[in-house]
C-alpha cells in the first residue's frame, strides 16, 4: 500500500511566518504524500497548527511556496482552500449559532436547494438527514437548531460539512479532545477512508497515544521547526516525548504516590442537590483532596461543576461551605472557591484583554483598599504568577488573544491561585494543551493539594483521572455510578464498564 | 563622551530584551534590576522608541492614534481657514472670546462624555441623555425658582439614581440590552419635557437666583473640568469599578466568573453616569441662568458621535478609557465652532457631522464584534 500511494500531494518549501516579534514558523520544508495520515505533534506554540492554516488559506506565510498536486498553490482564504481540496476543522468552535443543522451544512451552498429565489428547506432538511445516515448518526436531524446541541456535537457537524466538499487533505486541528466518545469514532472513520482512498489526513494533536493509535507517520515540531519525521515502525513514545519537549521529560507524569489522602475538615458539601436531571446529589469535598469526576460528556459532570460554583442555581438542596450557601459566582469567590471553566476561550478568559487583568479579576475584592488598587501589588501579583506557571508571554500586558492554548489554561489558572481561593473546581483543566504543560499543570494540581486545597477535578479523560484522584466517582445519566478510592491496581476498563 | 555611553546602555538594553524574551521573562523584570531609576527610565524610553515596540505599540493604540490626529488636524484647519478678524487682525479661532464660547462647550458636553465612558466600557449605551439632562435641568430651574438650590440638586441627583437602578435592572434581569430601557427613559422624559415647555407655551425656564457670575465663569469651569476628570480617571483606573466594567466589556461572561457581579458593577456605573448628568445639567443652566426646550435634544447622539470621535470602541472593553473622552470632546466642539466660524451654515454642519460619522463607523467596524454592543 504504501509504495503505490507514495505520490507527492502537498510540499511547502521554506515556509516562514512571524507574528511581529514572535516567530511561528522558521524557514520549514513539509512534505505530505497521498494515503498518508500524519500527525503533528509539538508543545504550544510549536508551530503546528500554523503550518496547516496557511496551507488551508486561513493565513499567509511571511514567506516561502507551497505546492499542491504539483501547482504552485497559494489560498487567499479558507474558502478558496476548501474549494481546491484542503479543508481544515479548527480547535474553536466554528458552527453557526440559531439556526439548524441543515443550514449549518449546507452554508453557502443555499442555491443548490433554491427555486426562483426561495430555499426549499424541507428538501434540504432531507438531504441533510441522507448525510447524517451515511455517517451512522441518529441522535438528531437536519432540523434540529443547533442550539440545543452540545459543543462535542456542534464539533461532530462541523467534521461532516469538511467532509461534503470531498477534500483530498483534511486537516483535524485538536478536534478529538472536542469529541463525545461516539464522535471519535465517527472521526477515526472518516480518516481511516481517506487513507485509503489515496487521499491524505493531517491529524495535529497533542495526545501521543492517541497519534501514535491513528496515524502512519509524524513529524514532531518545536519552536517553529520541524525537529523530524517518524514511521509507524519507529513509533515510540518516549521518543517522541522527547523530541517534542527537547528534553527527557521524565517518568514523574501524575502524582507519584498511590495512596489516598485527605484531611477532615469538609471544603465543600452538595446537600440534596437536585436540577434538571440530577436528582439529590450528595458529595462531600475534604481539605487536600483531589475527588475526581469521570463519565460520558452529557452524563451531568459538567452541571455538577457550575453548581459547585453558583453559576447554576440548584432547584432544591445547596452547595455550602463552612455554613454558608453558595448563591452566585461571586458568593463563592467571596468563600474561597475557584473555577476553571471547561469553555476556556468564552467563559474562563477575556481574550481581548491582557494577562494582568485576566488574572487580577477575581482578586480585586482582596487587594482593594478604600476603593484604591495599588498598581505595584496588581504587579506583583501578576509577575509571581506568571513565574510560578512559566507563562510564556512578552509582558504582562500582552493580550490573552495571542498567546498558544496551553498559556492561555495556564492564565485562568493563575486567576484562582492568585485569589488566593480554597476550593478549586476543574472542568477539563488539561483540554487541548501538550504533554510538557500537562505534566506542569498536574505538578501544580498536586501542589495545590499539598497546600491543602480541595480540588474537584471534572474530566474526561480516564487516564488522568486515576493518575491525579484521591477518590474517583463515576457518573451516569446523572447519578454517581460508583466511586473508586486511590489505588494502583485501577485500569480505565473498569471506570468505563460503570459509565456507558 | 554621553554619546559613547548611550551607546553602550542601548547595546545592553537589547541583549537585555532578547535574553528576558528567549526565557519567557517578562522585559520588564530585566529592566527592573538595574539599580538607578534615572537609568531605568532612560531604558524604558529607549526601549519604548525600538521599531519594533512602536509598530506594537501603534497597533494596539490605533484608534487613539487616529482620534489624536484628527484632532491636530481640526486644529490646524480651523486655525488657517477662518482666517483673522477683519478688525483686530487676531486669528479667529484663538480669539479670547472663541475660546471662552469652546470652554462653556465644552464643559457640558466633557462632563456628560466622562460619565458616558462608565457606561460605553460595559458595551452599554444611553440614548436617553439628552432627554434626561433636559428634564434635570427644567426640574432644577422649578424646584430652585419655589424654594432653594439644594433641594433642587437634591432631587434631581435622586431622579438621577432611579434612573441608574431601572436601567441596571433591565439589563441584567429583563435580560434586555441596556439601549432598550434608556429608549424607555428617552420616551418617558420626552413626554415630561414637552408637558414642561409645550404645555405653558414657553420655550425657555429661567432661574431666579444667578448662578451664571460663579458656576458659569470660566475659572470655574476649567476647575470643575479638570476635578471631575481627576476623579473619573481615578476611579476608571485604580478600582474595583473601572476594573470591572472594562472586564464586562470584554467578555461579560467570564467577568461573571470572576467575580464581577453583572447587577452590582451595572449599578454603580450607571449611578456614576447619573451624578455626571445632573452636574452637566447644572452646567448648561449656569451658561444663560436659563434652560431652552430645545438645548438638550441631540445630546445623546453628540455623545455617541463624541466617543467614536475620541477612538472609544463601541463595545466597550480594555481599550477604552478616559482619554478617548476628553480628545473626542474637543474634537467635537472644535469641529462644531470651526464649521461655523469658517462660514458654514448650520444645516451643512449638521451633514459634515454625519459624514464624520460614517466615515469612523465605516473605519472601525471593520473587525466584527467591535462598534455596536452585544
Amino acid at each position: 500500500m504504501e509504495s503505490e500511494n507514495r505520490e507527492l500531494i502537498f510540499k511547502a518549501s521554506h515556509m516562514h511566518k512571524a507574528f511581529g516579534l514572535t516567530i511561528a514558523l522558521k524557514d520549514v520544508d513539509f512534505e505530505l504524500h497521498r494515503g498518508e495520515i500524519r500527525g503533528l505533534i509539538g508543545e504550544n506554540g510549536s508551530g503546528k497548527s500554523t503550518i496547516m492554516s496557511i496551507a488551508a488559506g486561513m493565513q499567509t506565510a511571511t514567506s516561502g511556496e507551497m505546492f499542491y498536486k504539483g501547482q504552485p498553490w497559494a489560498p487567499k482564504s479558507m474558502l478558496e482552500g476548501q474549494n481546491g481540496g484542503i479543508a481544515m476543522i479548527l480547535q474553536e468552535s466554528n458552527t453557526i449559532p440559531g439556526v439548524t443543522v441543515a443550514e449549518n451544512l449546507f452554508a453557502g451552498r443555499e442555491k443548490e436547494f433554491a427555486k426562483f429565489g426561495f430555499i426549499n428547506i424541507l428538501k434540504m432538511y432531507k438531504a441533510a438527514d441522507e448525510i447524517l445516515a451515511k455517517f451512522n448518526i441518529t441522535s438528531f436531524k437536519g432540523s434540529t437548531k443547533i442550539n440545543t446541541l452540545s459543543f462535542e456535537t456542534k464539533k461532530l457537524i462541523e467534521i461532516i460539512r469538511a467532509m461534503e466538499k470531498d477534500p483530498e487533505i483534511l486537516v483535524v486541528d485538536e478536534t478529538t479532545t472536542a469529541l463525545s466518545f461516539e464522535g471519535r469514532e465517527i472521526l477515526y472513520g472518516i480518516i481511516n477512508d481517506m487513507a485509503q482512498n489515496g487521499k491524505a489526513v493531517v491529524f495535529i494533536s497533542h495526545d501521543l497515544e492517541e497519534i501514535m493509535d491513528k496515524c502512519t507517520h509524524v513529524t514532531v515540531l518545536r519552536d517553529g521547526d520541524i525537529i523530524d519525521t517518524l514511521e509507524k515502525k519507529d513509533f515510540d513514545g518516549k521518543k517522541i516525548s522527547t523530541l517534542m519537549v527537547g528534553r527527557d521529560i521524565g517518568d514523574a507524569y501524575y502524582r507519584e504516590d498511590f495512596v489516598a489522602t485527605a484531611g477532615e475538615e469538609v471544603e465543600l458539601e452538595f446537600k440534596n442537590v437536585t436540577y434538571q436531571g440530577i436528582q439529590d446529589f450528595n458529595l462531600q469535598i475534604h481539605k487536600g483532596e483531589i475527588v475526581g469526576i469521570g463519565g460520558l460528556s452529557d452524563c451531568g459532570m459538567h452541571i455538577i461543576g457550575q453548581l459547585a460554583f453558583g453559576v447554576r442555581k440548584p432547584l432544591a438542596g445547596s452547595i455550602e461551605r463552612n455554613g454558608k450557601i453558595v448563591k452566585s459566582p461571586s458568593s463563592a469567590i467571596k468563600l474561597g472557591i475557584g473555577y476553571v471553566s471547561k469553555n476556556r476561550d468564552t467563559e474562563a478568559l477575556m481574550l481581548e484583554a491582557p494577562i494582568k487583568a485576566n488574572i487580577l479579576l477575581p482578586s480585586l475584592d482582596r487587594i482593594s483598599k478604600f476603593t484604591f488598587i495599588r498598581p505595584k501589588t496588581e504587579n506583583e501579583i501578576v509577575e509571581q504568577e506568571i513565574k510560578n506557571l512559566s507563562i510564556k508571554c512578552r509582558n504582562s500586558g500582552m493580550y490573552v488573544s495571542k498567546l498558544s492554548g496551553g498559556n492561555k489554561q495556564k492564565v485562568s489558572f493563575a486567576k484562582w491561585t492568585a485569589a488566593k481561593s480554597d476550593v478549586i473546581i476543574m472542568d477539563c483543566p488539561t483540554r487541548g494543551v501538550d504533554i510538557a504543560v500537562k505534566q506542569a499543570m498536574y505538578k501544580i494540581i498536586n501542589d495545590m493539594k499539598l497546600a491543602g486545597k480541595a480540588i474537584l477535578l471534572i474530566s474526561e479523560e480516564m487516564t488522568e483521572l486515576i493518575g491525579m484522584s484521591d477518590r474517583l466517582i463515576v457518573m451516569k445519566d446523572f447519578k454517581i455510578s460508583h466511586e473508586f478510592m486511590r489505588s494502583k491496581e485501577l485500569k480505565e476498563t473498569d471506570i468505563i464498564e460503570y459509565m456507558l | 563622551m554621553e554619546n559613547k555611553e548611550d551607546k553602550v546602555e542601548k547595546i545592553e538594553d537589547v541583549s537585555n530584551e532578547e535574553t528576558a524574551s528567549q526565557s519567557g521573562q517578562p522585559a520588564s523584570i530585566a529592566a527592573a534590576a538595574k539599580p538607578n531609576f534615572g537609568q531605568k527610565i532612560v531604558s524604558a524610553f529607549k526601549n519604548f522608541f525600538t521599531k519594533e515596540h512602536l509598530k506594537e505599540f501603534a497597533k494596539d493604540h490605533i484608534f487613539d492614534i487616529c482620534a489624536l490626529c484628527g484632532l491636530i488636524v481640526c486644529l490646524i484647519v480651523f486655525t488657517i481657514v477662518p482666517g483673522r478678524h477683519p478688525r483686530d487682525g487676531k486669528l479667529l479661532l484663538w480669539r479670547p472670546q472663541t475660546i471662552k464660547t469652546l470652554i462653556s462647550q465644552v464643559s457640558v458636553y466633557f462632563i456628560l462624555a466622562i460619565g458616558a465612558v462608565f457606561i460605553y466600557l460595559m458595551g452599554c449605551m444611553d440614548i436617553s441623555v439628552g432627554y434626561q439632562v433636559g428634564v434635570f435641568g427644567a426640574l432644577f430651574i422649578m424646584i430652585a425658582n419655589s424654594s432653594n438650590l439644594f433641594l433642587a440638586l437634591l432631587t434631581i441627583i435622586i431622579m438621577g439614581l432611579v434612573c441608574a437602578i431601572f436601567n441596571a435592572f433591565v439589563g441584567a434581569y429583563v435580560k434586555l440590552p441596556t439601549v432598550m430601557s434608556s429608549v424607555i427613559l428617552m420616551q418617558l422624559f420626552n413626554g415630561v419635557l414637552l408637558s414642561i415647555f409645550s404645555d405653558r407655551n414657553i420655550n425657555a425656564l429661567t432661574l431666579n437666583t444667578d448662578i451664571q457670575a460663579v458656576v458659569g465663569s470660566t475659572w470655574f469651569r476649567v476647575i470643575a473640568l479638570v476635578l471631575l476628570a481627576f476623579i473619573a480617571f481615578y476611579f476608571l483606573t485604580f478600582t474595583k469599578v473601572g476594573k470591572r466594567s472594562r472586564a464586562i466589556g470584554t467578555n461579560k461572561l467570564a467577568a461573571d466568573q470572576a467575580g464581577a457581579n453583572l447587577l452590582m458593577t451595572r449599578i454603580v456605573c450607571y449611578v456614576v453616569f447619573s451624578l455626571f448628568l445632573c452636574f452637566g445639567a447644572v452646567m448648561l443652566i449656569a451658561r444663560s441662568n436659563s434652560i431652552a426646550s430645545s438645548d438638550t435634544t441631540s445630546y445623546q447622539m453628540d455623545i455617541m458621535i463624541m466617543l467614536l470621535m475620541g477612538g472609544m470602541p463601541l463595545s466597550g472593553g480594555m481599550k477604552g478609557k478616559l482619554f478617548n473622552a476628553i480628545i473626542g470632546t474637543f474634537t467635537y466642539v472644535l469641529l462644531n465652532m470651526g464649521l461655523t466660524l469658517c462660514g458654514v451654515p448650520a444645516a451643512y454642519v449638521m451633514l459634515v457631522k454625519s459624514a464624520v460619522f460614517v466615515i469612523i463607523v465605516c473605519l472601525t467596524c471593520r473587525k466584527p464584534g467591535n462598534l455596536l454592543p452585544r
